[in-house]
């Protein structure tokens, strides 16, 4: 299945910014927690086929791990599920997981997306920070710079959440953008390779080929503000119209259950 | 004024982007940051000069090939994003992770903004590498990538070594998986590119290079990895930075046939060589200039301080050696600076199989054959007058480092006359002569001195790797603090106490200070008859603990007095340590645990002056470059003698105020040459200078003015003090109208002596002849490029009254007066002297005539010593009974004093036996010792000893010990501590030690080395109490260069050679040579096995062939070869494991 049919989709195109509401399907929530634990299991131990092997067959219902398959596991997949007291971290984990999951397929009526920069990992760990590359058959490709965060407090609003991210975009896009298309300036197309050599400048310069994105993953249950993206608007006014400014607010009721499951999902698989 | 700050620069990276700061907000932003990096305050960057680095870093970094910026541009950004990156790196509160991600950018930025030192100054800071490469892909890409762009090539094959191991024992899926399929595909390629590029820049192999290429780029976006971020990043950066490096490698630079074993001196060599820098590049490439050529017999080669100039003193010798069948005569100003080359060129010739010595003291006529032979300008004078053929037949090449010498007051004639003469002598042949100074270049007499014209100069002053930031010191009274205290006690007026503030303004222009920071230090008191101020050495005890935080310090001080004062201050405010402790044991030995100097390194902080033993001079170099010491309080005696640079110099006084006017000690070419200690390439990406506020001087932000100016070097013939001399000797012939040596003004007596020289070999039958090859050899000095025709005449009137002279000497005084190389007017006194002690020599017992003390004391009695004196400056010999106040000599028997020395007498005693009368004051008997010993017995005995004994020695059937004059140099009784000394040990101690344990053993001196060789390090610890220094040094001294093991090793042979095993089991399985890691200094090497046991020791032999393999990052090898009936290992076959 793919990812919107676990999902309800809404667009709204505000003059904030052109964003998505997904809610998931309460009958589709044990499966999404599984689809995504397979995910990120699959993400975390693609440098060990062998490791993802073991995996797949002790939550299958093999038998368990001799000693140092389980350490290579724990190793592996444990940096970011070790500490489940620590809330935050687990949450903001699965909810870029989740974002990576949709990026690809999200028309926000930018182009179509021809290349999708997503879900790294890095020593820095800046979080949910995505590129997505954009044909809209202009002679130059066009970009939208994407960050992602969780959601979780009744004391915060998503509103606050968003403006959050878009400051944060507005402080590190340069590092963002110039990391990430670096290697981009060998990709085989050559629009890309030329896109890639002088992205932050048209990004410091507001041309018109930038775009930037947020993406939220939220607690259900409660009713979202009316400009959730005003943040944004205001951080990247500079940014030409609207649909320069894309939004995603990812909607699961008890976001933090949702992410325990994820968790002792993938720990399935090692224990 | 430095590069970094410079408007130009600013506007040329920002090209008017919009939404970026402007070059002048730059400007400022970057200045602030780097004085509250000084200040340690409020360090790094702030956000938006980050925003401002990242955007620079990408413009600057995009790949070439995409012609989207202008090159000069991408430059000039990469220059400023790499300075940004450097400043948020300062930042005490950094992320590891951050940090490893901004040094990377900061490398890359550096390299492709010229800057290519600071890319290995960067890589230095950073921690040791961790990355678990199965766990932390990205991790270990970045700390390989960083150690590659360090251009540290052990510390690079070392981790990609460690890293190719791990990505072996990865599990895989299949037996048949390729890891380029999983998802540490970017990381295994990038450890493959790095690997290759490695190769390449090792060896210049181009197939790697392009193989490296392939595996970078293919590591960038391989599908399979696409989330390594990190690994992709640094991958597509090689990519690029594989045609950066490899256009500036020395393969690249050197001619297509040049031998290999040329670049491989300068990359297998220490420190390895891996690329040039942009004056070398713009140097070695132009057509015309570059002195690689081989018809490239004269060049003049400037390069300004930290822009690599010793790296290309030792590329041009490395090549002529492979190229050239002549040796090559490399002459540095001081013994010091002749070690230091001696050290660093030994470290590369051994790829060639090549030799390297240094000449023995001046007065030594005993020469070693080598392939390069390092000498100071007075020896090369001495060898050139000795035999001007025997000269050119040695030597092909000749390299005069530091040859702004020629405008030295007190050595610059005898330079200058030297070199014209090589010149003219040359002028017809295939030898080369080379000139390198940081200052010679820009004078245009110079390059018509020497057929240099139309050549490029070399490079601008104001390249530079790392940036050079002028400051001043100054102090403020802060009048709204003023607290009036009315008086207590027995005072009968009030006191006003006001702050006191001390001030750095940083300056990066003509203009005024672009950033400003003061803090506290301190009150004045003030009565209305007195005001109390904290001491200079007080009020400077706070910028020298600042700037100490971020490296070395040296303090420039006027006088050794201040010198000491200031170093004695830091002290107390500082604990013990124990990384002085080796240098705490020399001290005192030397100069007794109570000399002050004892206590001050204790807490890790030195004084440095003319006035200490040499060897100790050179253990606080040491120390210094080793980071055992962090400040140093030095005379310019540090500055002129040695290149030691540090990260800030502070210049604490320029001379003194006597009450009416400021006299300047350390004038404006000193004071550049202070300056241009600040910042060691490679080590820093940035130094400081910071001139002190002094009562009466002229403002310290006049002297840093004078260091952005370039002074034009002067001849010290044309200079003025040499035209008063000359018409007052002028006014002395003048009645005679012949040659008077009596009274001679100083310059015009070395004129006189050089006219004499060129009237001895002019070959020529007629006064006429000889009279015209004088004139002509006059002409051909560097004075004659200066001065104007008609001054040129007065002097060339001189010199026919020379040649007339030399007609009417007899034949024996001819020869002996033009070799002597003293001014004429002191041959006569020579000449005396020499009579009597002939005479003298003549009645001594045959069997005295073998020991070297009875020798001196028969040549020197009598008076002698006294006439031998008084052709040296007073003050050296003299010595007075207490430092302060009326000046009252005291009594000395020089003659025993100096009889002492040359037994070999410890200075500590020298000092009880003489010096008693000297007040209460160890450190002053000891400068007042060493000062003798350094100007009398180190230089003007020797020398003018060297000249007597010739003399007597012409006349007698037997010869008396030629020797002598080192004895005295060196002050050792025995030849076999002389052969240690001329070796390669400094310290006279243990010299005297393992000379007289040698002799009690019946080891003669050319068995010395094997002897040696064959007790080893520990040994040589627990008999003789060596220290680490002396340790090193002994192994240097046993090393036979002539067995080439290093070299054949690397031509793929396997060598042969005995170890001293340990009795750990050695399996049959090749092991390892390492360097130990443990406490013992030199490292010993040794043979580990897998259980990283200890198998057995290489022997001192052989340890230098191997440690420089190991040191190169090499794997060596050994395999078992014999075995004792026991079965332990007593010989091992050893080869290298290709990269």
């Amino acid at each position: 299945m793919a990812v919107f049919d676990h999902f309800v989709l809404t667009s709204k195109q505000q003059s904030d910014a052109w964003w998505f509401h997904a809610q998931i399907l309460d009958e589709h929530r044990t499966e999404v927690v599984q689809v995504v634990a397979m995910h990120i299991v699959r993400r975390l131990l693609e440098p060990s086929p062998a490791a993802l092997a073991s995996w797949m067959a002790r939550h299958g219902g093999g038998p368990a791990h001799g000693e140092p398959t389980k350490t290579e596991l724990e190793a592996y997949l444990l940096s970011d599920f070790a500490d489940a007291s620590n809330t935050t971290r687990l949450i903001g984990v699965v909810v870029e997981h989740l974002w990576a999951w949709m990026a690809t397929d999200l028309d926000g009526g930018w182009g179509t997306p021809i290349h999708v920069e997503h879900d790294h990992f890095s020593v820095i760990d800046h979080g949910g920070d995505g590129l997505s590359i954009y044909d809209s058959d202009a002679p130059d490709l066009r970009f939208r710079l994407w960050e992602s965060k969780q959601h979780d407090s009744a004391a915060r609003s998503v509103t606050k959440v968003v403006t959050g991210a878009s400051r944060q975009l507005r402080n590190r896009a340069a590092e963002y953008l110039a990391r990430m298309s670096k290697p981009l300036q060998l990709n085989d197309d050559p629009r890309i390779q030329q896109l890639a050599g002088n992205i932050v400048k048209r990004w410091t310069t507001w041309d018109a080929t930038s775009g930037v994105g947020v993406s939220v993953g939220t607690t259900g249950g409660r009713e979202l503000p009316s400009r959730p993206f005003k943040g944004l608007a205001e951080t990247f006014s500079n940014l030409g119209s609207s649909r320069h400014r894309e939004g995603l607010i990812i909607e699961i009721p008890d976001l933090l259950a949702f992410a325990r499951d994820v968790r002792a999902e993938i720990l399935r698989g090692i224990e | 004024m430095d590069q970094a700050l410079n408007p130009e620069l600013l506007a040329g990276a920002l090209d008017q982007t919009a939404n970026l700061p402007s070059p002048d907000q730059l400007r400022r932003m970057l200045a602030d940051a780097e004085v509250a990096a000084f200040f340690r305050s409020d360090q790094g960057a702030s956000d938006q000069l980050l925003e401002t680095a990242w955007n620079l870093h990408h413009v600057g970094t995009a790949r070439p090939q995409l012609a989207i910026y202008e090159p000069n541009r991408q430059v000039q950004a990469n220059a400023v994003a790499a300075h940004i990156f450097d400043l948020a790196l300062q930042a005490d509160d950094l992320d590891p992770n951050q940090a490893l991600v901004l040094a990377f950018a900061a490398q890359v930025s550096a390299i492709r903004g010229d800057r290519t030192p600071n890319a290995t100054a960067l890589g230095r800071r950073l921690p040791p590498p961790s990355a678990a490469l199965a766990t932390e892909p990205g991790r270990a890409s970045l700390e390989l990538g960083c150690a590659l762009l360090k251009l540290d090539r052990r510390a690079t094959i070392t981790l990609q070594r460690s890293l190719s191991a791990q990505a072996q024992a990865v599990p895989l899926a299949a037996p048949n998986t390729d890891l380029l399929t999983t998802g540490l595909a970017s990381a295994a390629g990038v450890i493959e590119g790095v690997r290759l590029l490695q190769r390449y820049l090792s060896y210049g192999d181009a197939v790697s290079l392009e193989e490296a290429r392939q595996a970078l780029t293919r590591a960038a976006n391989n599908p399979a990895s696409y989330r390594d971020l990190d690994s992709r990043w640094v991958a597509s950066h090689l990519v690029d930075l594989c045609d950066d490096l490899g256009g500036s490698s020395i393969w690249a630079i050197l001619p297509d046939d040049t031998s290999p074993a040329v670049g491989q001196a300068m990359t297998l060599g220490d420190p390895p060589v891996m690329t040039l820098w942009p004056p070398q590049i713009d140097l070695l490439t132009d057509t015309v200039s570059n002195p690689l050529r081989a018809d490239a017999r004269r060049a003049v080669l400037t390069f300004p301080t930290n822009a690599g100039k010793t790296l290309l003193a030792q590329l041009l010798v490395v090549q002529h050696l492979a190229e050239a069948d002549t040796s090559v005569c490399f002459v540095a100003p001081s013994h010091s600076l002749c070690r230091e080359t001696r050290e660093g060129l030994d470290r590369r010739l051994w790829t060639l199989r090549r030799r390297i010595v240094e000449d023995g003291p001046l007065g030594d006529s005993l020469r070693a054959p080598a392939d390069v032979v390092v000498m100071t300008p007075e020896k090369l004078a001495s060898r050139l007058r000795a035999d001007e053929q025997a000269l050119l037949d040695d030597f092909g090449l000749f390299v005069l480092d530091e040859a702004h010498l020629v405008a030295d007051s007190d050595r610059g004639w005898s330079s200058e006359n030297t070199i014209s003469r090589l010149h003219s002598l040359t002028a017809g042949t295939s030898h080369r002569l080379i000139l390198l100074s940081a200052a010679l270049g820009g004078t245009t007499s110079v390059h018509t001195w020497l057929g240099t014209e139309g050549t490029i100069e070399t490079t601008t002053h104001t390249w530079r790797g790392p940036r050079r930031l002028h400051a001043t010191y100054t102090y403020r009274e802060d009048e709204a603090s003023a607290v009036v205290y009315p008086p207590v006690g027995r005072q009968r007026v009030s006191r006003t106490v006001t702050d006191l503030y001390g001030r750095v303004d940083l300056y990066v222009d003509e203009g005024a200070a672009i950033a400003s920071r003061e803090a506290k230090i301190g009150h004045v008191t003030a009565t209305p008859s007195s005001r109390k101020r904290p001491s200079r050495a007080e009020q400077l005890l706070p910028i020298v603990e600042l700037a100490a935080k971020s490296g070395p310090v040296l303090v420039v001080h006027a006088t050794k007095r201040a010198a000491e004062k200031l170093a004695e201050e830091i002290a107390t405010t500082r604990e013990e340590t124990e990384a002085t402790l080796a240098i705490v044991q020399l001290a005192e030995q030397r100069m007794g645990a109570g000399h002050s100097l004892v206590g001050a390194l204790r807490r890790g902080v030195a004084y440095h002056h003319a006035a200490l033993p040499a060897d100790v001079q050179a253990e606080i170099e040491d120390a210094v470059r080793q980071g055992a010491i962090d400040t140093i309080c030095a005379t310019s005696t540090l500055t002129e003698g040695i290149n030691l640079p540090v990260r800030t110099v502070i210049i604490s006084e320029r001379g003194f105020y006597d009450g009416t006017e400021f006299h300047t000690l350390i004038d404006a070419a000193s004071l550049m040459n202070a300056a241009g200690r600040a910042g060691r390439a490679g080590r820093e990406t940035e130094g400081w200078v910071v001139i002190n506020y002094e009562y009466g001087a002229p403002h310290p932000r006049q002297a840093l003015r004078e260091l952005d100016q370039r002074a034009e070097i002067q001849s010290t013939l044309s200079v003025e003090a040499a035209l008063e001399q000359l018409a007052e000797y002028e006014a002395l012939v003048h009645e005679t109208a012949a040659l008077i040596l009596e009274n001679v003004p100083a310059t015009v007596d070395g004129f006189l002596a050089f006219c004499w020289y060129l009237a001895d070999v002019a070959d020529v039958l007629s006064p006429d002849d000889r009279r015209n090859r004088v004139i002509d050899g006059v002409r051909g000095t560097l004075a004659w490029h200066q001065l104007p025709s008609a001054v040129q005449g007065r002097w060339e009137n001189i010199a026919s009254l020379v040649a007339a002279s030399y007609e009417q000497a007899p034949p024996v005084r001819r020869r002996r007066w033009a070799k002597s190389g003293i001014p004429l007017s002191a041959n006569v006194v020579l000449e005396a002297v020499a009579a009597a002690a002939a005479e003298a020599l003549d009645a001594l017992e045959p069997t005295a005539l073998d020991d070297p003390v009875a020798l001196v004391a028969t040549i020197l009695e009598d008076g002698r010593l006294q006439i031998l004196l008084g052709l040296a400056d007073e003050r050296d010999h003299r010595f007075k009974r207490r430092r302060h106040g009326r000046i009252e000599a005291i009594d000395v028997d020089l003659l025993a004093l100096i009889l002492d020395w040359v037994r070999g007498e410890p200075l500590k005693d020298l000092t009880d036996a003489h010096l008693s009368e000297v007040q209460d004051d160890d450190a002053f008997r000891f400068e007042q010792l060493s000062t003798f010993l350094n100007r009398i017995c180190e230089h003007h005995l020797p020398f003018t000893l060297g000249t007597i004994l010739e003399w007597i020695n012409a006349e007698r059937s037997d010869e008396v010990n030629p020797s002598l004059p080192a004895h005295i140099h060196y002050g050792v009784p025995n030849a076999e501590a002389l052969e240690l000394l001329t070796g390669s040990v400094r310290s006279r101690s243990i010299a005297i030690v393992v000379g007289e344990r040698a002799a009690d053993e019946g080891v003669p001196v050319e068995g010395l080395r094997p002897w040696l060789a064959g007790t080893g390090p520990v040994l040589w610890r627990s008999d003789f109490a060596a220290g680490p220094a002396e340790v090193a040094d002994l192994l240097n001294f046993v090393h036979n260069p002539a067995a080439a093991i290093s070299a054949a090793l690397l031509d793929g042979e396997i060598t042969t050679m005995d170890i001293d095993a340990t009795g750990v089991t050695w399996e049959t399985a090749d092991l390892p040579v390492v360097i130990a890691s443990g406490e013992e200094n030199p490292p010993p090497l040794l043979i580990v096995n897998t259980n990283d046991e200890v198998v057995a020791r290489i022997r001192a032999s052989e340890y230098r062939h191997l440690v420089v393999l190991v040191d190169a990052g090499l794997e060596l090898l050994a395999t078992p070869l014999t075995r004792n009936n026991e079965g332990t290992v007593t010989s091992i076959q050893v080869r290298i494991e290709p990269d």
